[in-house]
């Protein structure tokens, strides 16, 4: 199947390109000081608090076990499904742009099976990330 | 056996020869009166009676005199007294005339005896007849040579003593002390065969005639018949009585003549031994006894002995002060010559060291003239580095005040970049939150469908404004980290330039002083050198007559060395010498008297 | 809801919030205390000025303790954050603390 996904948000994070649907992805701030919460995964970098909500800041490399990025993170992209609100680490923020290809998911199990790749966007391959199976995941405990 | 021990009661066994002389002769006198004296009236026994008596009186008399004359012999004899040196001379000196007594003692006995006896008989009896001149015609015939019998057997015995007495005593003493009894041995042979020859012939023809006469007689007067028978009887007895006395008188002149050649051989033979034993080195020297031109002979040997003796001893001495001088003399030469060898060595050494020094001077004077070339280069040079140096500090000076200038420029432009970089950042901050409020927008645009197409462009196109600016002001912010590095590097550089050129300046300074310096010495080596060339000529000149000097004395050193040889030889030579003279006088084995 | 009153620890350079009804007793730490730096990856030596904060059935060691008495608000935890320690966070002078429960804390003990 071939048809072009509009409306993603691309950001980098360490050496991958990945996409969120922009109608899901509220805004992107710049990272701000963050609280370590004692006893979560070591995807949770921490929290910190946007407009008197706690949301917690995923790292994603952590997450899909990729290489840490070399440059610190500056800034969050946070999403916004039903089941709640998170923040994805970004080390910077392409804009929105519209997909190209077909691909499928990553992987049948884990947060890959929430990924998918490859698209073709102007600044290269990215790969989707699915929010609310995301949030889901990240619920179930990581 | 000691001399003392050997004396013990020598006297009598000296006068011994004397009294068998005396017995001998009375046998004689006695036998040839038997023959002439039996017709007359006196009694043969009685007159034998007679003259026994008075030749014993006679000899007692000459005894008593003899050794009247001997007391310190006596003594001797006797073991009365010790036999040191003085008493040993003095019997000595007694012993020496002894002989010469009893010859005329024993003649004075028998001369004086029988004419006692003929003038006692021819007073008592006038009708003697010829008795009394026959008695003492036996007695002048007999009486010379019993003397000369018993005067030679008493000279051989006496002999014997003096030889004994003698040893030990010195030659001197000894010949001093026995005075020569001075007959010459062709008178005393002379003397000898006139007496054993004529008187024993007159003695034996008036024997003969007296008693044929006799015999006639009594055949005269005999009856015819039995003349034969008397005749016959009477030529017998005759011929006993003449054997008788025949015998009597060999018997003496066999003792003389043993006797005689005694006295005379004796001494010749010891003489010859003691000679042989001189002969063989063994020196001891000693007078031997004995008379007349023997006498002479054996003293001068004695005396000669004696005095080789000391001669010998002597060499002995002299010899073995040679030796130990020699020796001396040979280890201090040794020592002398290794001392000399030393010396030698050390003035070669020295010599050497001369030779070295004048080659040294004379290295020294070819020095300073090429110091006065080193001297003049120098002086150019240092002008020349003078004037350099100045002009380089002169461009020291003006590059320190560049480089202040440098500073200072360098300064304001860092507080410029300083400024520059606040605005940038500023820049930055501003273009990052217009980025996000562009994507904001962008985003919100996106979700407004086609109602905010038109914002969500403007919103990217607000977006790549911002990141042109952000990618501007990284670039400047890259530029001013350059132009921060290079200002920094200026300005160290500027700082390590400062401190340069005053260091720079100082050092110039100092060159220039330095220079000026050198420049004076070279001027004053110039002129030194001119000194320092007249010291080294008088130097070289110096060692030159050291070095000369230094060969003379090496040559004069070598002189004395081989002289040293020569001397250590000569001392070598003069041991050989010593020995060979100890060699010799150990030769003579020098019997030391008891 | 809110926390009526606060203890403040800190570990290291982390702090966290216990509600101060849990907390019966600060004392000097004995060998049997649990050092709430390994929550945060410190290791488990305390330093020697370190306090022991008890509560019933339970106590830990941290390196200060201050006590907060006003009620504060407390801001839910994300409901993608599986924590078994927080139950919530406080929001102290513009700073998110996060509120330990000792009681979760005694149930998997570190």
């Amino acid at each position: 199947m071939r048809d072009a996904l509009r409306g993603h948000l691309v950001f980098a994070c360490g050496a991958g390109l990945y996409g969120v649907p922009s109608e899901l992805a509220s805004e992107v701030v710049n990272l701000p000081t963050l609280t370590r919460v004692p006893g979560a995964p070591a995807h949770v970098l921490g929290v910190f608090a946007l407009r008197g909500e706690v949301l917690p800041v995923i790292d994603l490399t952590r997450l899909l076990g990729s290489p840490p990025p070399e440059q610190e993170w500056k800034r969050a992209v946070v999403l916004r499904v039903a089941q709640g609100v998170v923040a994805l680490t970004a080390t910077r923020v392409l804009g929105v742009a519209s997909l190209e290809g077909n691909g499928g998911p990553l992987g049948n199990s884990g947060v890959q099976q929430h990924l998918k790749g490859p698209f073709q966007a102007p600044a290269g391959d990215v790969a989707t990330v699915d929010p609310e199976g995301l949030v889901a995941f990240l619920a179930r405990g990581g | 056996m000691t001399v003392e021990a050997w004396l013990r009661g020598k006297t009598t066994w000296i006068m011994l020869g004397a009294l068998a002389a005396n017995a001998l002769g009375l046998v004689l006198v006695v036998a040839s009166l038997s023959m002439v004296l039996d017709a007359h009236a006196m009694a043969l026994e009685e007159l034998a009676l007679e003259a026994t008596a008075a030749v014993t009186v006679g000899l007692t008399a000459l005894l008593a005199w003899v050794l009247r004359h001997a007391v310190t012999l006596r003594g001797l004899a006797a073991q009365r007294t010790d036999a040191d040196e003085p008493r040993r001379l003095a019997a000595l000196a007694e012993l020496r005339p002894l002989g010469t007594r009893v010859l005329s003692g024993t003649l004075a006995v028998w001369v004086a005896a029988p004419l006692l006896v003929a003038l006692a008989w021819w007073t008592t009896s006038q009708d003697g007849g010829r008795g009394p001149l026959q008695v003492a015609l036996a007695g002048v015939l007999v009486g010379p040579l019993v003397a000369v019998c018993a005067a030679l057997l008493v000279t051989v015995r006496v002999h014997e003593v003096i030889s004994r007495l003698s040893v030990g005593l010195g030659v001197g003493a000894v010949t001093g002390a026995t005075e020569p009894v001075v007959a010459s041995t062709r008178t005393s042979i002379v003397g000898f065969t006139v007496l054993f020859v004529v008187l024993p012939s007159t003695l034996l023809i008036d024997l003969g005639v007296v008693s044929i006469d006799r015999l006639m007689d009594q055949l005269v007067d005999a009856a015819p018949a039995a003349r034969q028978v008397l005749a016959a009887s009477g030529v017998r007895w005759l011929m006993g009585q003449f054997t008788l006395v025949i015998a009597a008188l060999a018997v003496l002149a066999v003792v003389t003549a043993r006797a005689g050649t005694a006295v005379l051989a004796r001494p010749l033979n010891q003489l010859t031994l003691h000679a042989h034993r001189v002969a063989q080195g063994r020196l001891a020297p000693q007078v031997i006894a004995a008379d007349g031109e023997v006498w002479l002979v054996t003293r001068v040997f004695a005396q000669l002995e004696a005095r080789l003796t000391r001669l010998v001893r002597h060499l002995g001495r002299a010899g073995d002060a040679v030796s130990r001088a020699t020796s001396t003399l040979s280890d201090t030469s040794r020592r002398y010559e290794g001392t000399a060898a030393d010396q030698a060595a050390a003035v070669n050494q020295t010599s050497a060291t001369t030779a070295q020094l004048a080659l040294n001077a004379r290295q020294v004077a070819a020095s300073a003239a090429s110091v006065q070339d080193l001297a003049r280069q120098t002086l150019e040079a240092a002008e020349q580095g003078r004037a350099d140096a100045e002009a380089f500090q002169a461009a020291v000076e003006r590059m320190h005040l560049d480089n202040a200038a440098i500073a200072t420029a360098v300064d304001r432009l860092e507080k410029k970049v300083l400024q520059i970089g606040r605005i940038i950042e500023l820049i930055n901050t501003v273009a990052e939150r217009s980025d996000l409020l562009a994507l904001s927008a962008e985003l919100e645009g996106t979700r407004a469908g086609e109602v905010g197409r038109g914002f969500a462009l403007v919103g990217a196109e607000m977006r790549r404004l911002a990141e042109n600016v952000l990618e501007s002001t990284a670039e400047i912010d890259g530029l001013i980290g350059e132009i921060r590095e290079a200002t920094l590097r200026t300005s160290s550089a500027t700082a390590r330039g400062s401190t340069l050129t005053s260091s720079s300046t100082a050092l110039a300074e100092q060159v220039t002083r330095s220079l000026s310096a050198v420049a004076e010495l070279a001027r004053q080596t110039s002129s030194q050198r001119r000194a320092i060339s007249l010291a080294t000529q008088q130097q070289e000149s110096g060692t030159t007559q050291l070095s000369d000097a230094m060969g003379e004395i090496l040559e004069s050193t070598r002189d004395r060395l081989s002289l040293t040889h020569d001397v250590t030889a000569a001392n070598q030579h003069l041991l050989t010498l010593a020995a060979r003279l100890d060699e010799a006088v150990r030769r003579f084995r020098l019997d030391e008297p008891a | 809801m809110t926390l009526d009153g606060a203890v403040l620890c800190q570990v290291g350079p982390f702090r966290f919030a216990l509600a101060a009804h849990d907390v019966s007793s600060i004392e000097v730490p004995d060998a049997r205390g649990v050092y709430a730096g390994r929550w945060f990856g410190l290791g488990d030596a305390w330093p020697q000025t370190a306090r022991s904060v008890r509560a019933p059935g339970h106590h830990v060691v941290v390196d200060t303790v201050e006590v907060h008495g006003a009620t504060l608000p407390v801001l839910a935890m994300p409901a993608m954050v599986a924590s078994h320690l927080v139950t919530g966070f406080v929001d102290v002078q513009g700073a998110l603390v996060p509120v330990v429960s000792l009681a979760h804390a005694a149930e998997r003990r570190p």
